[in-house]
């Protein structure tokens, strides 16, 4: 079931109502609601995976009270490891069985359960936070169903606490959710599925269009996936609020970022900064204990030990999106543009004090601005072509004496709503830049029958040129 | 709690006035000729546009028009459906065009409105309830009511131009372009192979005579769809079933096309008139 279907539409007010007014008395009652309604939530798509997200997050769950009621340093170690071995091998099967065999099926929202489920284990193990005893509350943790396909990758410790204790109704969160929800729909339906049509036409095409066409191609895709992810965060925040839980914010308008180390602060953070606490900080700490030196191989060890990390949290973090060398090859690109930025901050800053020029000079500013989007750009391309080959030629066809052609699309003349709703996009992000969500405070000191309007209008231009003829799926369910 | 729902009731109050003047603008457009048949005849032609633009002209030879612009085997294997249960058939012309198996053809349907031929038992009662009645009375779950909306309600300065008196780079750019939409991929439907061999099977358990017919094409779509072959012929020909070919009977007559693949209403009369005249 996915968030813009009329299944949803039926679920989740069924489930809105029963859970805040049937089982309002008895909040334990209301957790193993909220749990069967999970599982009705991911049975609807395909029940034959129920077992599956029900043995992860079972297996998460016993291995971490096995870790709560011991102290002895080996038993844990042994039972972090096999928790590890377990999910991690779980996913590892599932999401790479097709780098060897074609027609397996991967079963969706795995890589967002699974890691959901490790850091419930790490997160005990390393004592940040305790075992559930209670295997509903537990479960329902590790299998809520609006971060079940997609994400954001909340952590149990902050996300366990919300579902022990008993929720009141705040009119405020719920109010924002839903402000939230149709943000997200804004974004998915409207400016996402549009940009889609003529995205998946140029990559489609890319060896016959020309180096402006493509271009504007990747361009349009790097706003297509950004609004069809962040979309769906948006969505799924909007009703976890609406159920009076509070989830991590997944995206800070992260094309808004002046450096490709800002970018990754803003872009699913959720993913980001489970790759950071889980994988690249432990690594990087356990290399700096075996290199007691300043300098190794003549190279300043933190340099070492900062190029080792990031090669290998970007290697893994491309492999997590699937069994393709593009990923692999995306993920070493961000990892190679983040150890350049890190290399280059000195210098820069030396530079900039020797020409007398501020550090958040307009014109530096926006220039760098411009130099990350353009970087991302690229990545972009990387991560959607078909193969490496095909990534290789389409960057070359833009870098060719086509690239200051007139652009050609398929049904040029149907781009115009896209242009004009993207303008509104970007104008309603980048007023809402400070807040969490564009429309988390816009609008909110106009008069009541003023802000209805606006609500209102929204919903009909996400009506009338939103493209639901394609039904795109989320990008994001694939992985 | 209590201002949540009283605002939330508001609100719905604002969007279920907004939903119902959609439905009523959106009904006829949308929905009304789709609706209209008639149960008097005992041979039927099934179509897409192709078919459609045939127009009621075979009427007078026992035959009624049940086609329909972008209708897909799985429409037309629910109005054969509709049929048998409803009246006694004897012959159904379908068409068997190359691009009717095509992934387009897949995609662009009318499956959201065919679904008043079929009976619960059918699709399963929650499917039948929501694509009868939840999308039905709701527009908002049918955002084919906005773009038929805003074909229909919004001005338009285009001219009708006839085919006939277009210059030649004209045609064969827009036979490309058609070519282009009607085979996106070399993929042939599952799906719709699926629907067309239940046709065929409901046709031969009700001893019904099924006639497959492929529509005539211009001589520029033809050239730009060389080498673009489906399979539905075959499967009609292989079970026992005869196929009228027509797809290059005007392939000279350019007087007899509305655009590079639809029949204008002359064509559409010599059409009937060779097709089921002789029959």
């Amino acid at each position: 079931m996915i968030f813009n279907s009329i299944d949803f539409a039926v679920f989740f007010p069924t489930v809105f109502i029963l859970y805040w007014f049937a089982f309002n008395r008895n909040f334990k009652l209301r957790n193993i609601f909220l749990l069967l309604s999970s599982y009705a939530f991911y049975a609807f798509y395909d029940w034959h995976l129920l077992p599956l997200l029900f043995g992860v997050s079972f297996s998460a769950y016993i291995i971490g009270l096995g870790l709560e009621r011991t102290d002895s340093k080996a038993v844990r170690r042994f039972l972090l490891f096999d928790g590890v071995i377990i999910l991690a091998g779980t996913l590892a099967v599932f999401k790479y069985y097709d780098f060897f065999s074609e027609g397996f099926i991967l079963p969706l929202g795995i890589s967002f359960y699974v890691f959901l489920s490790l850091s419930y284990i790490i997160d005990i193990y390393q004592r940040k936070m305790k075992a559930c005893s209670d295997p509903v509350d537990a479960l329902l943790t590790l299998s809520f169903f609006p971060i079940l396909l997609a994400g954001p990758i909340q952590r149990p410790v902050s996300l366990l606490p919300q579902i022990q204790k008993k929720r009141e109704f705040n009119y405020d969160l719920a109010a924002g959710g839903l402000r939230q929800i149709l943000w997200g729909l804004f974004m998915k339906l409207l400016i996402a599925d549009n940009c889609a049509v003529y995205a998946n036409d140029v990559f489609a095409n890319s060896d016959t269009y020309g180096g402006s066409t493509l271009l504007i191609g990747a361009a349009l895709y790097t706003v297509q996936i950004y609004a069809d992810f962040a979309g769906y965060s948006e969505i799924a925040i909007g009703i976890s609020k609406l159920l009076g839980i509070e989830l991590m914010r997944n995206f800070a308008f992260p094309y808004f970022a002046k450096d490709i180390i800002e970018f990754w602060r803003r872009w699913h953070i959720s993913l980001t900064s489970w790759f950071r606490d889980y994988i690249f900080l432990p690594l990087s700490f356990f290399i700096s204990r075996r290199i007691p030196s300043e300098k190794f191989l003549g190279i300043n060890t933190d340099l070492v030990i900062y190029i080792v990390g990031i090669c290998f949290t970007w290697l893994l973090t491309g492999l997590w999106h699937g069994s393709n060398y593009t990923f692999i090859a995306w993920g070493l690109f961000h990892g190679s543009l983040l150890i350049i930025y890190h290399v280059m901050k000195k210098p820069r800053k030396k530079l900039l004090k020797q020409l007398h020029i501020r550090h958040d000079n307009l014109f530096i500013v926006s220039f760098e601005r411009i130099f990350t989007l353009f970087a991302i750009i690229i990545s972009w391309i990387i991560f959607r072509a078909e193969n490496l080959h095909q990534a290789g030629s389409y960057i070359s066809g833009i870098f060719s004496s086509s690239l200051f052609s007139k652009p050609e699309f398929a049904g040029m003349r149907r781009i115009n709503p896209v242009l004009i709703f993207g303008i509104i996009f970007f104008l309603l992000e980048w007023a809402g830049r400070n807040d969490s969500f564009a429309l988390e405070k816009f609008g909110l000191k106009w008069k009541r029958a003023l802000r209805w309007t606006f609500y209102t209008a929204l919903i009909l231009c996400i009506y009338f040129f939103g493209n639901f003829s394609s039904a795109v799926e989320f990008i994001y369910f694939q992985f | 709690m209590n201002k949540f729902i009283r605002h939330t009731v508001y609100f719905l109050l604002i969007l279920l006035t907004l939903n119902f003047i959609l439905y009523f603008i959106g009904k006829d457009l949308y929905f009304g000729h789709y609706a209209d048949h008639s149960l008097e005849q005992k041979a039927y032609l099934l179509s897409d546009s192709h078919g459609q633009a045939l127009n009621d002209f075979a009427e007078k030879y026992g035959v009624h028009n049940f086609s329909y612009g972008s209708d897909s085997y799985e429409d037309m294997s629910r109005k054969t459906l509709f049929l048998i249960r409803n009246v006694e058939v004897n012959t159904i012309f379908i068409s068997v065009d190359e691009h009717s198996l095509t992934s387009y053809r897949e995609r662009k349907n009318n499956l959201d409105r065919s679904i008043i031929y079929c009976e619960p038992e059918d699709l399963g009662y929650y499917e039948y309830f929501k694509q009868r009645y939840v999308k039905h009375y709701i527009p908002f779950f049918r955002p084919e009511v906005a773009e038929v909306i805003k074909i229909y309600k919004l001005p338009s300065d285009k001219k009708p131009v006839l085919w006939v008196s277009r210059s030649a780079e004209d045609k064969m750019n827009r036979a490309v372009k058609r070519v282009k939409t009607n085979f996106p991929d070399e993929d042939q439907s599952d799906a719709l192979k699926l629907s067309l061999l239940n046709i065929i099977d409901l046709c031969k358990n009700n001893n019904i005579e099924l006639i497959g017919i492929k529509f005539p094409l211009s001589k520029e779509y033809l050239e730009a769809a060389e080498g673009k072959t489906g399979v539905a012929d075959e499967l009609l020909m292989m079970n026992g079933f005869k196929v009228l070919d027509c797809t290059d009977l005007y392939i000279d007559q350019p007087e007899f096309f509305a655009d590079q693949d639809h029949l204008n209403e002359e064509g559409a009369k010599d059409l009937v008139e060779k097709i089921f005249s002789s029959d």
